[in-house]
């Protein structure tokens, strides 16, 4: 663990010795001048230089530079640029604001970055975009969904229909770091994954990296979905809310101190639950079923160089009928950060965070009472150092720091004779990390951003560890005490990323990271369900491994209005874990005998053309893929196709702003149907007819397309007051797609078998009503 | 208490999974589709059962069908069928009707190691199996359900024996009808305890005859009972929801674990037989 820090500090001193000419640094922060929120990504340019830089999450920016006299622009996507001289005799501090710009109510934009990112970054396999950007996609009942939109993205495929779960080249939804201001969300869905918990109105910034990521994040295999909350208007008060099917929403943010600090406070709350109280049915009226979502932040700036957020979130689904059956879940997340700006050079993020997802069953009935709980819960810290050192060289470093408890399930009944409580032992464990990267330009056409990230994960006392034959059977326990740790896994992490800049319009890019996972879900459906636990790495359970190689062409056409990629990518990944058949996964404490390991692969091509602005915006994805694992016991130890297999995925997804007040939007998306196993033959045992299966996953379901649309209509501006409402059409040809597909005996003619279809959503209109004032 | 804590615990999956899938079954509609499936060559199945009650018993052999091929499945005549012990009986089964074999002599008893082998076609199947000492129930009882009146629940208690691994089904006929549903009990996690077994899949009422018949067998079977039931068809009774295709909608479909050799299906059992019966009144 000492080596990577000496090599970092090395790095550090080799890097800081520069050559004779003097050099002056300028630094500041970049922010919105109607809010003050901070604006991620704006771009610094000094055109007589041909260089320059943009801000980080926090919106600081760091720029070093011979002496002397620069014409230096300020821009950002959607906002007025800004020409400043500066004249560089010294370091100096540049704070500056952009104003959004007015002439643009005729048009969309798409997408957060400059007009050339997707060229000139080093970065690959990212997409950033603003959820306010896409705000008008049609999607199933009317409500915005961030986890929804990205599943449009090339490489990126939705659990199942309807679903917010969503795997990235392959990978399962547990191999996904979903992360709201730092914080990771382990359960990020509402209702079986119809929803997700993340509430648009609060999002500021949504970034996805499949599988390439830089050495700051790690922890899991696929990808980071990364979301920053909004901070709040730190100039006055505003507050917008909305009524849809199935959300009220409303935000209300302001100034604690004029310029120095915001808050946020945004929530959204399902609301038919609203009309169970005017029931006549008392059981009715006594029934429970809602989920709501809650988000804070607050920011102030403190000196200077110092700034402090404090943000969280809250969550919760509830269930209940009478007093007879209560069932609620649900996330909580808070982060405490501070940035610090050391010198105009190196720049400090240090994060505390808290994270927790737990269940809470209970029954009464008069003959017994039964309460369910799990959870798990961790705290993290986190501290992010940058250090600019030129154009050239940027440095990241830092460390990681996380203390898992894992809380499996706690059953407690109490009957009329006696209580009895059964409890799967807590786990603990300590994951940590220190990563180092450097983003260097070696000149004009060529990038590097290469770096490294060791981690460890030790399983600490107390517990117990178990042996089992290859059965399953357990055939030894060893206990081991309090903070001892009984089981260390050590990784290195290497990462690289690579930009050959072809011309002004288009540039290759390549990529290898190897990511290691050390907590792992278990599900036994495809469907996410809040009942699914979380196994922390333990001497029988091996840490994921996935290496990931990644090649890319980029090219923008008509002046950077339109974006094309492809990339083409190959995924190897190790000690992935299945249920055993026949499992017995519920409430187990030997659970750890019930998984078997195998491997898997994934490979495909990923092709993404998007228009950014305009009347008419929108992109197109197409992906064509494939996913194999591979197990001893399963399918003859021979590679079978993954459930979310998907051939063929072709996404379009379309906006049409034909007017200040009207504007339309429609997708299309076909994929080829899931692998499925289907029956190839019958016979009969125990008297019964039994299925007869000839390979894992071998069949199809039938391809899968469907198109929606959706008309937005924005009403007439008062004072006060603006209003928009929205009208969205699912399923638009009522293609009935195969949710499902069983196999059951006839019932007109008995004796032989026929298969069903069971789908869902033929049509599905909604009407939603959004208001600000 | 533990069996019954896991039993309530599984419960209430089911029960929470069936909730959040109310909403999705509420607006999901079924409908009859052509599926193309591929044509497998047709696999032997040999289905043989040996018990500690007195013969003959019967193995039958047929073959695979076509899955929507409606009709019978082709039995497999002339087989050369076998069943011998470890203390030397042996026995050539004789085939009684096209595809059935029948035992004349041979006596099942406990603690014998059994063996099926099957020639046929030119191939060699077999299987072995243990006869377990017989277990036997403490008690079968039922109670008046105290949150649904009219209604009872049937238990049966036994107790775990120690340190011997415990394998058991049991087929509980409610008026003569056998349930659908698998009742299979292992020890991995009560070896030793005293067992409450309810058959909480079942409603039962006031004058209802019930007989359970306990089967004990060894790990071999357990494994194929316990990989069996969900590929099985169900018969839909009288409430007409099409459940019977909900364990393949959110399982793994597999074929069961068999303890024949040679990639037969079905599966050969050495089964000690005990029957309890009970009238509610």
């Amino acid at each position: 663990m000492k080596l990577p820090i000496i090599l970092l500090l090395f790095l550090l001193f080799v890097s800081g010795i520069s050559p004779a000419q003097e050099k002056f640094t300028i630094s500041g922060t970049l922010k919105d001048a109607t809010t003050g929120e901070v604006l991620i990504g704006a771009n610094i340019y000094i055109r007589t230089l041909k260089t320059g830089t943009s801000t980080n999450v926090y919106g600081f920016y760091s720029l070093t530079l011979p002496a002397g006299r620069y014409e230096t622009e300020f821009s950002y996507i959607g906002y007025d640029t800004k020409n400043e001289t500066i004249n560089l005799n010294m370091n100096r501090k540049f704070n500056l604001e952009l104003k959004p710009a007015v002439n643009l109510a005729d048009e969309l934009i798409i997408t957060a970055e400059k007009a050339d990112e997707n060229i000139k970054s080093v970065e690959m396999g990212i997409t950033k975009f603003k959820p306010s950007m896409v705000k008008t996609v049609p999607i199933l009942f009317g409500e915005q969904d961030i986890l929804k939109t990205i599943q449009f993205l090339p490489g990126v495929k939705a659990s199942s229909e309807v679903n917010s779960g969503f795997s990235v080249r392959g990978g399962k939804a547990d191999q996904n770091l979903i992360l709201l201001d730092e914080a990771p969300v382990y359960n990020a869905y509402h209702m079986l994954g119809i929803f997700s918990v993340f509430n648009p109105d609060a999002i500021k910034d949504v970034k996805l990296i499949k599988g390439s990521f830089p050495a700051s994040y790690g922890g899991r295999l696929s990808s980071v979905l990364d979301m920053t909350m909004n901070e709040g208007n730190n100039r006055e008060f505003s507050s917008e809310g909305g009524i849809g099917l199935i959300f009220s929403r409303y935000t209300l943010q302001g100034p604690i101190v004029k310029e120095k600090g915001s808050f946020l406070i945004s929530g959204r709350r399902t609301w038919a639950d609203q009309f169970f109280r005017f029931s006549k049915n008392e059981d009715t009226k006594n029934s429970k079923l809602h989920f709501y979502d809650l988000n804070m932040k607050a920011n102030y700036q403190v000196g200077d160089n110092d700034r402090l957020f404090i943000s969280g979130y809250f969550g919760r689904d509830v269930i209940g009928y009478k007093d007879e059956f209560d069932f609620n879940w649900g996330n909580s997340t808070a982060t405490i950060r501070w940035n610090h700006i050391f010198s105009e050079k190196l720049f400090l993020n240090s994060s505390l965070i808290h994270s927790d997802f737990d269940y809470i069953i209970t029954s009464k009935s008069n003959s017994s009472n039964i309460k369910i709980t799990s959870s798990i819960k961790d705290i993290n810290l986190k501290e992010d150092f940058q250090y600019f050192k030129d154009p050239d060289n940027t440095f990241s470093f830092g460390l990681n720091l996380i203390h898992h408890k894992f809380l499996p399930g706690e059953i407690t009944l109490a009957d009329r004779q006696e209580t009895y409580r059964q409890k799967i032992s807590n786990k603990y464990a300590i994951e940590s990390a220190v990563y180092f990267s450097h983003k260097y330009s070696a000149n004009e056409k060529l990038n590097f951003d290469y770096g490294f990230r060791q981690s460890s994960f030790s399983i600490i006392g107390p517990g117990e560890t178990y042996s089992f034959d290859e059965n399953g059977r357990l055939t030894g326990t060893k206990s081991y005490k309090k903070n001892k740790i009984e089981k260390s896994y050590f990784g290195f992490e290497p990462r690289l990323t690579t930009n050959f800049i072809l011309d002004e319009n288009s540039s290759f890019k390549a990529s290898y990271a190897r990511n290691r996972q050390y907590i792992h879900l278990l599900s036994n459906s495809f469907a996410s369900t809040p009942l699914d636990v979380w196994q922390p790495s333990t001497t029988n359970v091996k840490p994921e491994i996935a290496d990931q190689v990644a090649l890319g062409y980029f090219r923008n056409l008509l002046g950077n209005n339109i974006e094309s990629s492809l990339e083409v990518y190959y995924k190897d990944l190790k000690n992935q874990i299945e249920y055993r058949n026949n499992a017995n996964i519920v409430l187990n404490q030997y659970v750890e005998g019930e998984l078997v390991y195998g491997t898997g692969r994934s490979y495909g091509a990923e092709l993404f053309v998007k228009k950014k602005n305009g009347r008419l915006t929108g992109w197109i994805s197409y992906t064509l893929s494939k996913t194999e694992r591979k197990f001893e016991k399963i399918n003859d130890g021979k590679y079978f196709p993954a459930k979310n297999d998907r051939t063929h995925d072709f996404s379009i997804v379309s906006m049409y702003k034909a007017n200040p007040k009207w504007s339309f939007s429609a997708t299309w998306t076909y994929h080829t149907g899931d692998a499925v196993s289907f029956p190839s033959g019958k016979y009969i045992v125990d008297g019964r007819i039994a299925n007869y299966y000839t390979e894992r996953n071998g069949y199809r379901l039938p391809s899968y397309h469907r198109l929606d649309l959706g008309i937005t209509h924005e009403n007439k501006k008062r004072k006060w007051f603006e209003s928009n409402w929205n009208f969205s059409l699912y399923n638009a040809y009522g293609r009935k797609n195969a949710f499902a597909v069983y196999f059951r005996e006839s019932k007109t003619s008995p004796g032989s078998m026929e298969a069903v279809r069971v789908s869902l959503f033929k049509f599905f209109p909604t009407f939603t009503f959004n208001f600000k004032f | 208490m533990l069996y019954k804590s896991i039993k309530s615990m599984k419960k209430m999956h089911t029960f929470v999974f069936c909730i959040l899938l109310t909403a999705a079954i509420c607006i999901s509609c079924t409908d009859v589709i052509t599926v193309d499936l591929n044509t497998a060559e047709p696999r032997i199945v040999i289905e043989g059962v040996i018990t500690d009650q007195p013969g003959p018993y019967r193995v039958t052999i047929h073959k695979t069908t076509d899955y929507f091929k409606p009709g019978d499945f082709p039995p497999v005549s002339g087989a050369v069928v076998r069943i011998s012990d470890n203390t030397g009986n042996s026995e050539l089964l004789q085939e009684t009707d096209t595809g059935i074999y029948i035992t004349t002599d041979i006596q099942g008893v406990s603690g014998k190691t059994y063996t099926l082998s099957v020639e046929s076609e030119g191939e060699n199947y077999t299987a072995f199996s243990t006869m377990p000492e017989a277990l036997e129930l403490d008690s079968l009882t039922f109670f008046a359900d105290e949150d649904y009146p009219d209604e009872y629940s049937v238990v049966c208690f036994f107790q775990d024996r120690v340190d011997i691994e415990d394998y058991i089904r049991l087929k509980v006929f409610k008026e003569g009808v056998l349930s659908q549903e698998y009742y299979l009990y292992d020890d991995r996690l009560t070896d030793g305890m005293y067992i409450d077994y309810e058959f909480f899949e079942e409603t039962f009422y006031s004058g209802n005859e019930i007989k359970v018949d306990l089967l004990t067998f060894d790990r071999s079977v357990y494994e194929y009972f316990s990989t069996l039931w969900n590929i099985v068809t169900y018969d839909e009774g009288e409430d007409d929801d099409d459940d019977g295709g909900g364990e393949a909608l959110w399982g793994q479909p597999a074929n069961p674990l068999s303890n024949l050799t040679n990639n037969a299906l079905g599966y050969f059992g050495a089964v000690t037989v005990k029957t309890y019966t009970i009238i509610i009144q």
